[in-house]
C-alpha cells in the first residue's frame, strides 16, 4: 500500500470520524429537546454540508414512516416471535401458532412426555426483552398458576428455552370471543349467559386477590359446550400490595376495554371495579358488535374512555332489552364506586335478567348523564388532557425522542 | 437465518400493529404498503446498520442506549445510522 493511499485513507477516515461525531452531537441535542436548525448545522460545518443535509433529510423521511410505530416500540418487539424455525421447546413440540398478544405468542403443542396437547405461550427474552418484560411474564405465570377454576385456563409449567421464556397451559378447543363477534352478534340471552360466567369466574379470581386487568374478547375462549374460559392474566396484579409493575405509570392493556382509572394511570382507583368495567365493555361488544370506545388512534381512544359517554347500546341495536342495557351501562360508569361493587353482584344481576326477575341496577336519566358530563368536562378538561398526554409521554418516554410526537398529538387534540 | 427471522417478525409485528391501530381502510393501505417496504428494505442492510436503525428509529432507543446495547461508541452508532439511512434510502427508492 503506497503512502498516498494510506494518507488518503486517513483523511477519509478522519472525515468520517468528524461526520460521525457531528451527527452524534446532533442526535444528542435533539434528544435533549434542543434540535439545532438545519441551517445552523450546515453553516457550522460547511465541509460536511452535503452529507449532513442528506442525513437530515433521510432521518426525517424515516421518522415520518416510523413515527406511528415508535410509540409502540415495546409492543412491536413483544410481538416478535420465535419464527418458524423453532419446532421444539423443552419437551413440547410446537404444532401451530394459535394466538398472539402484546406479551407473547401462543402455540398449540404436544407434550412429549405425557403425550397430551397443551398450549405453550412464549415471550421473547433475548436482548430485545428487558427485565420488566421477564418479570411481567413470570408474574403472569405465577398469578395464573395459583388460580384453579373450571373457567380459567390453568398453567402447568414455566420454563426457559434458548432465550425464550415460556409456560404451558391447558389447550382449549374453542374460539376466542373476538373471532366469534367478528361473525355474529350474540343474542341478549347468550351474551348475558357468557358474561355472567365470566363475572362469576372473575369474582373467584378477585377473592384470591388477583385482578385480571386485561379482560377483552380475545382473552375469552368459548368451547363447543358454550363453556367460557378466561385466559391471559398477563396484567394480573395482586389486589393488595405485592409486586408492583405499574409503578412506572405505563399504560398496560387495550384501551377499548380499559376503565378510565387505568387509562389515566390512577393506580389507587384500580380494583375489582376495574374488571367489572371491562366485563361491561365485553358485554357491550357482544350486544352491539363494537367496543364502547374505539377511535383512530390509541390516544384518541384513551381520550374517549376518559371523557366520552358510550353510546347507549339500544341506539345501536334496538333489539337489546332495556334491563340488559342498564346492567351494561352501570358497569361502564366512569367512577368505580358507581359500578357494581363486585363482579359477583354483576353476575347476580345478569342472573336476574336471565330469569326475568327485576334487576338491581337503575337506569341513569338523561339529566344525570348531562350532569355527569358537565361535572367531568369544563373544570377538568384541560387538566385531564394534560394528564393524558403526560401519561402517554411517561408510558413511552424511554422509547421516544422528546417532543417529537407528543407535541404533534397534543395540538391535534 | 437471523435475517429471515427479523423479516418475518417485523412483518408480523407491523401487520399486527396496523390491524390494532388503524381504522380507515385507505389510510391502512398506504401505511401498510410503506411499512412493508420498510421491513423488506431493512432486511437488505448489513446487520450492524439494521440493528442500529431498528433500535433507534423503530424501538425508539436514544443514541446512548443504542450504543450501550450494541457495545459501541455513540459516534460509531451515529456512523451506522448515517450509512444505514443512506442504504435504506436507496433500497426504498428502488
Amino acid at each position: 500500500m503506497s503512502d498516498d493511499t494510506q494518507s488518503g485513507f486517513n483523511n477519509e477516515s478522519e472525515r468520517d470520524e468528524r461526520l460521525e461525531s457531528v451527527i452524534a452531537g446532533y442526535i444528542r441535542a435533539s434528544e435533549a429537546g434542543n434540535t439545532p436548525s438545519r441551517r445552523e448545522l450546515l453553516e457550522q460545518y460547511p465541509e460536511l454540508a452535503v452529507e449532513l443535509n442528506q442525513f437530515l433529510k433521510q432521518r426525517d423521511q424515516l421518522n415520518r414512516m416510523t413515527d406511528p410505530i415508535r410509540g409502540f416500540g415495546d409492543d412491536l418487539f413483544h410481538a416478535m416471535g420465535p419464527g418458524q424455525q423453532l419446532s421444539y421447546v423443552g419437551n413440547y413440540e410446537l404444532l401451530e401458532e394459535i394466538a398472539r398478544g402484546g406479551m407473547g405468542i401462543v402455540y398449540k403443542a404436544r407434550q412429549e412426555t405425557l403425550g397430551r396437547i397443551v398450549a405453550v405461550k412464549m415471550i421473547v427474552a433475548g436482548r430485545l426483552a428487558n427485565e420488566q418484560d421477564v418479570q411481567r411474564f413470570q408474574s403472569e405465570a405465577q398469578a395464573a398458576a395459583s388460580l384453579q377454576h373450571p373457567n380459567i385456563v390453568s398453567i402447568h409449567e414455566v420454563g426457559q428455552h434458548e432465550g425464550w421464556h415460556y409456560f404451558s397451559m391447558d389447550y382449549v378447543e374453542g374460539r376466542d370471543l373476538s373471532k366469534i363477534l367478528r361473525e355474529n352478534l350474540l343474542s341478549a340471552n347468550q351474551a348475558a349467559t357468557y358474561v355472567r360466567q365470566m363475572a362469576e369466574t372473575i369474582h373467584y379470581a378477585h377473592q384470591q386477590g388477583i385482578l385480571h386487568r386485561d379482560l377483552k374478547p380475545s382473552n375469552i375462549l368459548i368451547d363447543s359446550q358454550d363453556q367460557v374460559y378466561i385466559t391471559d392474566f398477563g396484567l394480573a396484579m395482586r389486589v393488595e400490595g405485592g409486586n408492583d409493575l405499574t409503578r412506572t405509570g405505563q399504560i398496560l392493556g387495550t384501551p377499548s376495554y380499559m376503565p378510565p382509572e387505568q387509562a389515566q394511570g390512577k393506580r389507587s382507583l384500580i380494583g375489582p371495579g376495574s374488571d367489572v368495567y371491562s366485563l361491561g365493555a365485553v358485554l357491550y361488544e357482544c350486544l352491539t358488535g363494537r367496543a364502547p370506545f374505539r377511535a383512530d388512534s390509541v390516544l384518541k381512544t384513551i381520550e374517549q374512555v376518559i371523557h366520552a359517554e358510550a353510546a347507549s347500546p339500544r341506539t345501536l341495536n334496538a333489539a337489546i332489552p332495556r334491563d340488559l342495557e342498564t346492567i351494561c351501562l352501570k358497569c361502564l360508569e366512569k367512577e368505580p364506586q358507581r359500578r357494581y361493587a363486585t363482579a359477583e353482584l354483576l353476575a347476580n344481576d345478569l342472573g336476574c335478567f336471565l330469569k326475568g326477575e327485576p334487576i338491581v341496577a337503575r337506569p341513569t336519566s338523561q339529566w344525570e348523564r348531562g350532569v355527569k358530563w358537565v361535572r367531568r368536562h369544563p373544570a377538568h378538561a384541560a387538566l385531564t388532557l394534560v394528564s393524558v398526554v403526560a401519561t402517554l409521554a411517561i408510558a413511552t418516554a424511554p422509547q421516544r425522542h422528546p417532543g417529537e410526537r407528543g407535541s404533534g398529538r397534543s395540538t391535534r387534540l | 437465518m437471523k435475517n429471515g427471522r427479523l423479516e418475518l417478525s417485523l412483518r408480523i409485528a407491523l401487520r399486527q400493529w396496523l390491524v390494532a391501530t388503524q381504522s380507515s381502510p385507505s389510510q391502512k393501505a398506504i401505511k401498510q404498503e410503506d411499512l412493508f417496504r420498510l421491513s423488506n428494505a431493512l432486511t437488505e442492510l448489513p446487520e450492524a446498520q439494521r440493528e442500529a436503525i431498528v433500535l433507534h428509529h423503530l424501538q425508539g432507543l436514544k443514541l446512548a442506549e443504542v450504543a450501550l446495547e450494541l457495545g459501541r461508541s455513540e459516534s460509531s452508532v451515529a456512523g451506522l445510522l448515517f450509512r444505514g439511512l443512506s442504504k435504506l434510502h436507496t433500497e426504498l427508492s428502488e
